[in-house]
């Protein structure tokens, strides 16, 4: 382990560095903070088939197996997707992106223009591709940013991106969007959604319970200290963000194959990175369930309300937010963490 | 010739909103550190207020100092509770997703109550040429009335005690504290002249303009990108940098699109975020200096 370069500026090198002052090293158990939800994974990796066998059983048993019911699971499962994909990076290093929506819009565009060439399974997987590169491009350039100017910057590329969309009709359809045809049953694409939600999960559960995920939430605490153990920073950040753009991108194909039109307006707002972010937000940024459960609460509401009464969900979205920053800032997840044992001690 | 007058003339009127706005937002960003992405939402409202007043046949001169004073209250009393409720440390970023929420609830409000129909105000009718450049007598009516309300700002930082504290507050909170300034009390001062600002641009924009509710979004993320490339606290910068922006609009809307122009303020924002001033200077530093010199700079962060 390479030491502290002298010059830091960061005061004396501390006890802790000196390989010979511990008889061995902490597990990582007890070095993950208590924020990581991924102390026990065994727990969360049952979870994760549990979430599965759900998964699958639940259009038949809650919906008896109607279109309607794969189409609402359906979104059910793309607003996890990206709750899910967004919380990997952002939740853990906190470089809070609003430009989720961007990738969402690439992969349904690719999608979008390559079904009708590739077919639906091979465009997905350019969905991710195509998805991946423009992250990639974008993450190079703005993750040089810190805190609110990275947040601005990905707002203004996001927008940027839609604009660049409805200025060049003849790639991508312009304003009057891209219609696709032949698609497959609403079933299939369920299913695969669903497969490509649980391969997510089991990737997003095996980078936080691993070394990754420590290093992600210590690029949050200090950048350039993990830097100076030795840590490729950079590299960490621009991978992580570039894995998790694929994923919002996966999820923008299924959304184009399960909604057959593809339009600027509908995956591209900024609405639809905020509403991943307080989706997060309400479940528990950072954690491994937060966003999962935030997604799945908020996205059923969304679809009771939204068609219905558009107005009324806009303002429980706003006071959602409100409540949240205001009273609790962990979601739903860290105030049951502060709960739980407090319930435990009374009760016992 | 004619075509460039004309534009000029668009993009002045425009350009005083945005100006306007954008000056608002960085006295409420600068001095209060509130990221008030609501700011939008209240230009809306301003509109909507002179538009309700209208209609409900409140004369305009009546009307628009009693809304103005009345909002000038609430906000801040509404600041105090912001500041309490986030805590000193958080009220950036915290305030940016509350303000966030409450725009969204003030837009969704807007929309079930008055409808999201265009509406328009009809206090001023009619046209005026200006050495062969045609603008609406509304136009020049903001043009005006924005010069003058930048002027007043101006003479209320320059010449009072107010508004010295308030620029001392934007300029360095810890030593305003130090010398006696009353911190909490100037931000909230300024957060509630920011946003009684932000209504009259609203105003101004309601008499000239055609609007609905979400309107709003377009203006706060082009002020944003105003306040960013002036910089935080520049207020004058930033009404420069406004009127710069409504120039490159106008002149690309003429020439392109609409759709284009609206690219001209996130590239802009984008742009200055990435090309840094600092990284600028330290370039041209590296470029001027050579030898040993360069060694003593590079020993710190370059």
């Amino acid at each position: 382990m390479r030491e502290a370069p002298a010059l830091a500026t960061k005061g004396p090198p501390s006890a802790a560095a000196d390989a010979s002052s511990r008889k061995r090293p902490t597990p990582l158990r007890r070095r993950l903070p208590a924020r990581s939800s991924t102390r026990n994974p065994l727990l969360s990796w049952i979870g994760v088939v549990l979430f599965a066998v759900l998964g699958v059983l639940a259009p038949a048993v809650f919906y008896g197996a109607t279109d309607y019911g794969y189409n609402l699971m359906l979104s059910v499962v793309i607003w996890a997707g990206l709750a899910v994909s967004w919380n990997v990076f952002s939740g853990l290093t906190r470089y809070l992106s609003l430009g989720h929506a961007a990738f969402f819009g690439a992969g349904a565009y690719a999608v979008g223009r390559l079904h009708p060439v590739l077919g639906p399974w091979p465009s997905l997987i350019a969905a991710c591709l195509v998805a991946g590169l423009v992250g990639l491009l974008l993450g190079v350039v703005s993750l040089r940013l810190r805190g609110l100017f990275f947040t601005m910057a990905t707002i203004g590329i996001a927008e940027m991106l839609r604009l660049g969309v409805l200025l060049s009709p003849d790639l991508t359809g312009g304003g009057s969007g891209i219609t696709l045809g032949g698609l497959p049953s609403y079933r299939t694409i369920y299913y695969v959604g669903l497969g490509g939600l649980i391969v997510l999960l089991a990737a997003v559960l095996v980078c936080m319970s691993s070394i990754v995920g420590s290093r992600l939430i210590a690029i949050q605490d200090d950048e350039e200290a993990l830097g100076a153990t030795g840590v490729a920073v950079n590299r960490y950040k621009i991978v992580s963000f570039t894995l998790s753009v694929m994923a919002a991108g996966f999820f923008g194909g299924i959304y184009a194959l399960q909604i057959g039109f593809v339009q600027p307006d509908a995956v591209f707002p900024l609405m639809i990175s905020l509403t991943v972010v307080i989706m997060c937000m309400l479940g528990g940024i950072g954690t491994f369930w937060g966003p999962i459960a935030g997604a799945v609460v908020l996205s059923l509401l969304r679809e009771e309300l939204w068609a219905r009464y558009p107005t009324i969900w806009d303002l429980s979205l706003g006071f959602v937010l409100i409540v949240i920053v205001l009273a609790m800032p962990s979601g739903a997840l860290g105030a049951a963490r502060r709960i739980v044992p407090a319930l435990r001690k009374a009760l016992l | 010739m004619h075509i460039a007058l004309q534009l000029l003339l668009n993009a002045l009127v425009l350009g005083s909103v945005y100006s306007l706005f954008a000056v608002s937002l960085n006295l409420v960003w600068g001095i209060s550190s509130v990221v008030n992405v609501a700011h939008g939402s209240f230009l809306v409202l301003g509109a909507y207020a002179l538009w309700q007043t209208e209609s409900m046949g409140i004369p305009v001169l009546l009307a628009v100092p009693a809304v103005l004073t009345l909002s000038f209250i609430l906000f801040m009393g509404a600041y105090r509770l912001l500041l309490r409720a986030l805590g000193e440390d958080n009220i950036e970023f915290g305030s940016l997703l509350v303000t966030w929420g409450a725009s969204l609830i003030i837009i969704a409000a807007l929309r079930g109550t008055v409808g999201t129909d265009l509406r328009k105000t009809n206090l001023l009718e009619g046209s005026v040429t200006i050495f062969s450049a045609r603008t609406s007598l509304a136009g020049v009516l903001t043009l005006g009335l924005a010069m003058a309300c930048a002027a007043a700002l101006a003479s209320i930082l320059k010449f009072t005690n107010a508004g010295r504290e308030m620029r001392a507050v934007g300029s360095h909170p810890e030593l305003a504290a130090a010398v006696g300034i009353d911190v909490p009390a100037t931000r909230a001062l300024a957060f509630a002249l920011g946003m009684t600002v932000a209504l009259s641009a609203g105003m101004l924009f309601g008499t000239g303009y055609v609007f609905f509710p979400n309107i709003g979004d377009s203006f706060i993320i082009k002020a944003v990108a105003i306040v960013l490339v002036a910089g935080l606290g520049k207020l004058w910068r930033s009404w420069g940098v406004g009127m710069l922006l409504a120039l490159a609009e106008t002149v690309t809307q003429f020439y392109w699109s609409v759709t284009g122009s609206q690219l001209v303020a996130y590239a802009m924002l984008v742009l200055v975020l990435l090309v840094r001033k600092d990284e600028i200077v330290r370039l041209v530093q590296r470029l001027r200096l050579g030898g040993a010199q360069r060694v003593a700079v590079g020993g710190q962060q370059l």
